[in-house]
């Protein structure tokens, strides 16, 4: 008996050494849809993503953060949402700053204010106080929000120059921190991810689908690609 | 039900159960696993096969069938100080659930909590070498005891902690500790046989003692180590 209970014990101690291990590397998913969503998740077959976002801040340096050079994970990212987009039989048009072309140009006259407004409508619509979301019609629990964030009506005509009505922000903030105390001996920095994806319907102007997903875990290019793919599957059920 | 009926039962309820509409995209879209556990050939000698499927975010259902068995030595009955081999063989079954903690990446990928329940039918057996004077000639014999204990059914609850690495593609380990509770069920079929008669063996209670695997009631670590294709 004495065996048995010495045997428990020990084994009790290294299950939650691991589970306390193991609490570190848990992530966050909030993801948000209007209540017209469900009649027009089999419609988004294409969708225009304006300039995706591909950031890593090194917080390693004592003296202020860096922003590390991350033009070409950038154009990574774009093939990933790209792949994962047609996996999931979406068309993803990608406007990307860094690379316009003449048929492009419309980017600073109509896709950069309408970037700024589905900015505008998430922050300022949507307004939350010690946890208590104030401003919209989000009903907790459902994922829904009823008449939900909307933008103005100038930007439906960009419906027939793209030839869909959907236009995406998606981006992607990661930040590379050095570890503390024990945390030295593993040697690898401690890095975290930001994941975000906003769709619009700029015909009814309105937001229809929303995504924060928050990781400890690095921006590379398995995890995007897992993620990515599971953000599409998820906006077209 | 032999362990290997249940298995077969335990692919086909998944099969019906995997519902390919849900809302669960596993790693892009793949769902299911195949895989081998390696601490089965490097602790015992055996196999283990098994196949698992991603049911919803942060879950995934595995069933397994392991085949295993050992040679060792135990105590003999009747000669003290020496030990004799003894061999047993177990068919097992496990049914296990996993939980993986992070809600931002769906399942399989990461640490996860296990639950399981194994069943496992198997056997023991070993022989003893034993010697005696013939009462009428008074010339000394020597003869082999064999002791088999058959129809042995196990049942084990393991729970734990465990980690999930995928590399590029498909292939995957599959790492986990966990604690187990397990218990045998009475039923057991006992057989003694000895190469002359006149000898009486030793009854089920006293090998019940002295086989390693026997107790009733036991609970003890375990390591499962998978490797495995993801489709």
């Amino acid at each position: 008996m004495k065996f048995l209970i010495q045997k428990l014990t020990y084994s009790l101690l290294l299950l939650w050494g691991i589970a306390l291990l193991s609490s570190c590397s848990s992530g966050e998913l909030f993801v948000e849809k209007s209540i017209r969503h469900p009649k027009e998740s089999s419609k988004i077959t294409k969708v225009v993503s304006i300039d995706p976002q591909f950031e890593v801040i090194d917080q390693r340096e004592e003296a202020e953060e860096r922003y590390l050079a991350a033009a070409n994970r950038e154009d990574q990212f774009n093939e990933i949402l790209k792949e994962n987009a047609k996996m999931n039989e979406v068309e993803l048009q990608i406007i990307d700053s860094d690379n316009l072309s003449s048929s492009d140009l419309v980017y600073f006259n109509e896709l950069m204010p309408l970037r700024k407004q589905i900015w505008n409508a998430n922050w300022f619509q949507d307004v939350a106080v010690m946890g208590v979301t104030y401003g919209s019609n989000y009903v907790p629990n459902t994922g829904e929000f009823r008449r939900g964030l909307v933008m103005d009506a100038q930007f439906s005509n960009l419906s027939k120059a793209y030839n869909t009505p959907y236009f995406a922000l998606n981006g992607v903030i990661a930040s590379v921190v050095k570890r503390k105390g024990l945390g030295t001996i593993l040697g690898k920095p401690k890095s975290k991810m930001l994941y975000y994806f906003i769709l619009v319907n700029v015909e009814s102007s309105e937001v229809l689908y929303r995504e924060v997903r928050s990781l400890n875990k690095p921006a590379s290019k398995l995890n995007l690609h897992s993620i990515t793919y599971d953000s599409f599957r998820i906006l077209r059920k | 039900m032999r362990p290997k009926n249940i298995f077969i039962f335990s692919i086909l309820m998944i099969l019906l159960l995997a519902d390919v509409h849900a809302q669960v995209s596993g790693f892009r879209g793949k769902r299911w696993m195949l895989f081998t556990d390696l601490a089965t050939p490097a602790l015992e000698r055996g196999y283990t096969i098994g196949i698992g499927l991603a049911r919803s975010r942060r879950h995934t259902v595995t069933v397994s069938f392991a085949d295993w068995g050992r040679k060792t030595t135990v105590a003999s009955f009747v000669r003290p100080n020496v030990e004799v081999p003894l061999e047993y063989h177990f068919q097992t079954i496990e049914i296990g659930l996993n939980k993986f903690y992070n809600k931002a990446m769906p399942a399989p990928r990461g640490w996860y909590r296990m639950l399981s329940y194994r069943y496992g039918k198997g056997n023991f057996s070993y022989t003893d070498e034993i010697s005696r004077r013939d009462p009428d000639t008074g010339n000394s014999l020597t003869g082999l005891n064999t002791y088999e204990l058959t129809n042995i059914n196990r049942h084990e609850i393991n729970w734990g902690y465990g980690y999930f690495h995928l590399f590029p593609n498909r292939l995957f380990v599959d790492i986990s500790l966990n604690t187990n509770f397990g218990w045998l069920i009475n039923g057991a079929l006992y057989e003694y046989t000895s190469t002359y008669d006149g000898f009486i063996g030793p009854n089920l209670t006293i090998l019940e003692r002295t086989v390693p695997l026997d107790a009733d009631l036991s609970i003890g670590l375990s390591t499962k180590i998978r490797l495995g294709v993801l489709f």
